[in-house]
């Protein structure tokens, strides 16, 4: 039989770039780049390509299965899918007919059917449909979204930019879209583009950039302030996109980032006030094709809100957002840009402390149901009532701070959590604590439309398609959900009348030209009449000026009745930032109504845990390798065999003094937690931090990734940043026991 | 004779993502612990000066061949575009070539128990593609072609490539930016 080449999207990080399957007698020989990604443009990374170790994973689940012992006994039974069904809907539907909907919570890690979860949960009556963004980037995303309004994630136009200035992201390993990052990022550093890296360890990207400065765990936003500061002090600001842009005068900015200074930045960060005085002078001097780039290096801390905003604003300060080689976006949500199939549910009205914890009023008002640090310690408090867990592709006791005790003793708890379904395709740590288990499908063998912000900055849509049959009884969670849908009630059921995924997908795939028949043959469309989005602020919105309808106030902000619908810019109406007042926000006035005292303009809020720490007292910090992500890697042998342990990296002067030697395991401790881990002895890590990958400490998940390395998830609590609701996983003081 | 192949790596723009060993991998479905293109890490310089070099490494196609002296029976071919393969066929698996390869390029495949290595993705190139490392690399790292090749001679002339020679075999892969970092460079496979 003749090898297929059949494309398809990758999935084993949430970057999804475009594929092609080569396939022979219903088995993947090889996973290759799709050409026509306008992000990954064929080419395909060491993860993507060994997804099929994935698929081939001997210790897959093959069948529902219901638990028969205590629950985590690991003692199950072989049920069939009918009886699945039918005990999982009579559970739910009663939780209908009593009128406690919201009492069933869905928890998913990667969630790429772009609106099907969803559909089921508003269907339900829940709004908890709860995920995993606030442990991953929401401080990141509520800055962006609550600064210019219009998306929640960046993205550079790097290939024409001649200054990036990353704070904290590792875009060469991991960042969501990397490859795409990588891939113009080393066409514009052959132009002579100018890398500049803070991270507190060598990261892969550290090490590719000009420059790196090692620094100190949550002072970020302080350098970037002192940043600002130069460029202010020296004149070196764009006027005239202060002015017209954003939402302050030129004497605010100034006056507000007078007290950083470079001298200040240095003592907090350890960054040379001379190099924050050369940062400042370059990247206003390449502006507009100067750019900031960021992740959790700067973000994942109790004040990742603040850093990410005073980052941001260095892009305002010299105009380059949305310039060529600037900080561009891509307007709207990518993932929407088809509509979906109706009839749609309407959306639950009901909140719970879940989906909108009342501790977090700036998140429920710019980002709502993305909270995850509270999840866990809320259910265990009561905060919530739960009788029905779905877990689906979430890995929560090894990827969640406290995973493999807190979490997993709340899981345990049949008290907190009567019922707990797991659909998953690997015996993971959450199936180990399931009462039922439905075999999921894995990526490439099921159906998606997808897409992701575009580096050509032009709208595109993805086929993710099944390239082999699914295993044993291994069900697409489309179909997984039609058939529960339709077997709690006929009310859910008519939002799903939809006979298998693929029905769906054909539907949902009439909105993209060609629709799927197309689609199944080149896995990608890309809308080639469209131009890049530069500048999308200064897009013209086809109202007239003179048009006596319109009502433009003091501040230029154009109205048609209640509705904004841009601004005045010269003689056009323009859309503007999507925000109140179509400008870019350097202060955010909301912020101090929802809570006094807190400061309304971008400011460096020091880590109180982190001023005085003792000689045995250090920083953890954790990372991802780029062979592996979170969670769910680990089992795949061609990564594995490439990293396949997570020793902590330790500086080697605290090394010598700590009395810690290469091969031999020492004592870290947190609170009351503690983790024996090796040593990896580098000069790569600043000398006040600890780093313990993710990836390892798996004690399920198959025999390939059980029992290998460290999980560091113990040591670190659940801890936010109060206003952005993100998790603070860089934050955590250590205690390294004296050997 | 003709012109001949050669392969050029240049280590400014790899970013030891190992994209290259898991597409070889994938390609010629290589055995789990043995490798024919693997990656390694160099790490250099004190805190905060430090540098981390990322170093693809595989067979290196010799001009001058320890593999090829060292088998009894012919196995070991040099093509005429100077590609070295191995000829399953008549290898007979002593394992010669194995600790004779400077690079610990090649390894016993533990199915067939032949001895296996890079062959440039012969089977690849035929069909007009190019090696599944190259092909894959994000960064363009990995350039392949004949030595008069317009992007060749173009990337050659703007100069930098060195080679990796624990001993002198004159390879066919070219290092640019490799410098002393090839001393800390390791076999490939261990023998």
């Amino acid at each position: 039989m003749a090898i297929q080449q059949i494309p398809t999207m990758c999935l084993n990080c949430s970057t999804v770039c475009g594929m092609i399957a080569k396939v022979e007698n219903g088995r993947i020989l090889k996973l290759e780049g799709n050409p026509r990604d306008p992000n990954s443009r064929g080419k395909l990374c060491a993860k993507g390509q060994a997804a099929i170790n994935m698929v081939e994973d001997p210790d897959r689940i093959l069948h529902p299965m219901k638990r028969i012992g205590p629950r985590g006994s690991g003692k199950w039974e072989r049920i069939s899918w009918d009886q699945a069904i039918q005990d999982i809907a009579d559970r739910l539907r009663a939780l209908r007919q009593e009128e406690r909907p919201e009492e069933m919570v869905l928890l998913y890690g990667r969630d790429r059917t772009n609106g099907f979860l969803e559909r089921f949960t508003d269907a339900f009556g829940t709004p908890n449909k709860l995920g995993h963004r606030g442990l991953c980037s929401l401080n990141k995303r509520m800055a962006i979204r609550a600064v210019i309004g219009d998306t929640d994630w960046e993205t550079p136009d790097f290939v024409n930019s001649q200054f990036i200035l990353n704070f904290g992201s590792n875009f060469y390993e991991a960042h969501q879209g990397h490859v795409g990052m990588v891939t113009r990022v080393a066409e514009a550093k052959r132009r002579g583009a100018y890398l500049v890296t803070f991270d507190v360890r060598l990261s892969n990207t550290a090490a590719k950039s000009n420059e790196w400065f090692p620094i100190f765990p949550g002072t970020d936003g302080l350098v970037a302030l002192a940043i600002g500061h130069v460029i202010l002090r020296d004149g070196l600001q764009n006027t005239e996109f202060i002015r017209e842009w954003t939402n302050a005068t030129l004497d605010e900015w100034k006056a507000h980032y007078r007290p950083y200074t470079p001298e200040w930045a240095e003592r907090e960060s350890g960054v040379p006030a001379a190099k924050i005085e050369e940062i400042a002078h370059a990247f206003a001097q390449a502006a507009p094709r100067a750019t900031t780039i960021t992740n959790r290096g700067a973000h994942a801390h109790v004040n990742g809100f603040h850093n990410e905003w005073a980052i941001l604003c260095l892009n305002a300060l010299v105009g380059s957002i949305g310039k060529e080689g600037g900080w561009c976006y891509v307007p709207g949500d990518v993932n929407r840009s088809a509509p979906q199939p109706g009839p749609l549910p309407p959306k639950p009205k009901v909140k719970t402390e879940l989906s909108h914890p009342s501790a977090l009023p700036f998140v429920n008002q710019i980002y709502p149901r993305a909270a995850s640090t509270t999840i866990f310690p809320y259910i265990s408090e009561g905060k919530s009532k739960v009788d029905t867990l779905f877990s689906y592709y979430i890995n929560a006791p090894m990827s969640w701070p406290q995973g493999p005790t807190f979490v997993r003793d709340t899981l345990l708890n049949e008290e907190l959590i009567p019922f707990h379904v797991a659909i998953d395709s690997f015996y993971s740590e959450t199936v180990e604590v399931a009462d039922y288990v439905l075999p999921d499908a894995t990526f490439l063998e099921k159906w998606d439309l997808d897409a992701r912000n575009s580096h050509e900055l032009r709208p595109y849509v993805g086929l993710r398609q099944p390239v082999v049959q699914p295993p044993g009884e291994c069900r697409d969670i489309r179909e997984i959900l039609i058939t529960l849908a339709k077997a709690i009630d006929e009310e859910m059921a008519q939002y799903f009348d939809f006979e298998d995924a693929e029905c769906f997908i054909e539907k949902w795939a009439e909105a993209v030209p060609g629709g799927l028949e197309h689609l199944r043959k080149v896995g990608i469309w890309v809308d080639e009449n469209q131009r890049a989005a530069y500048v999308p602020y200064l897009q013209d919105t086809g109202y007239s000026i003179s048009d006596s309808r319109i009502e433009v106030d003091a501040d230029g902000v154009a109205r048609l009745g209640d509705t904004v619908i841009g601004k005045v810019w010269g003689h056009q109406i323009v859309k503007g930032f999507a925000t109140v007042d179509r400008k870019f926000q350097f202060k955010l006035p909301q912020l101090g109504e929802l809570s006094s005292g807190v400061p309304i303009y971008p400011t460096y809020l020091p880590v109180t845990h982190h001023q005085h720490l003792a000689d045995d007292e250090y920083i953890l910090t954790t990372f991802k390798w780029n062979v592996h992500t979170q969670s769910r890697t680990a089992n795949q042998t061609w990564l594995t065999e490439i990293v396949g342990d997570n020793p902590c990296w330790i500086h080697p002067r605290t090394a010598e003094r700590m009395g810690i030697q290469e091969g031999m395991e020492f004592k870290i401790t947190a609170q009351n937690s503690e983790l024996m881990v090796k040593p990896m002895i580098t000069e790569a890590i600043h000398p006040k931090v600890l780093a313990i990958s993710a990836s390892f400490g798996h004690w399920q998940y198959g025999r390939t990734a059980q029992g290998r390395g460290y999980n560091p998830n113990p040591l670190i609590q659940s801890v936010m940043d109060p206003v952005g609701g993100g998790q603070a996983w860089n934050d955590t003081v250590v205690r390294i026991e004296l050997m | 004779m003709g012109t001949k192949y050669t392969m050029l790596i240049d280590l400014d723009h790899c970013s030891g993502c190992h994209a290259c060993s898991v597409a070889c991998k994938a390609e010629h479905q290589v055995p789990t612990g043995q490798f024919r293109h693997t990656v390694q890490y160099v790490e250099a310089g004190a805190f905060p000066q430090v540098s981390r070099k990322f170093i693809p490494t595989l067979c290196q196609h010799c001009t001058d061949t320890p593999c090829i002296k060292v088998c009894a029976v012919g196995a070991i071919e040099k093509r005429d575009s100077g590609a070295i393969v191995i000829n399953q066929e008549r290898c007979v698996g002593s394992g010669q070539c194995v600790d004779a390869c400077p690079y610990g390029a090649i390894y016993m495949d533990p199915v067939s128990m032949t001895a296996a290595k890079c062959d440039f993705c012969e089977s690849r190139v035929a069909e007009g593609e190019l090696p599944a490392c190259a092909a894959t690399c994000p960064t363009d790292a990995i350039q392949f072609g004949f030595e008069d090749d317009p992007h060749i001679r173009e990337s050659l002339a703007k100069g930098g490539y060195t080679r990796w020679e624990p001993e002198p075999t004159a390879p066919r892969v070219l290092y640019k930016g490799l410098g002393e970092t090839q001393q800390k460079l390791k076999r490939i496979n261990r023998s």
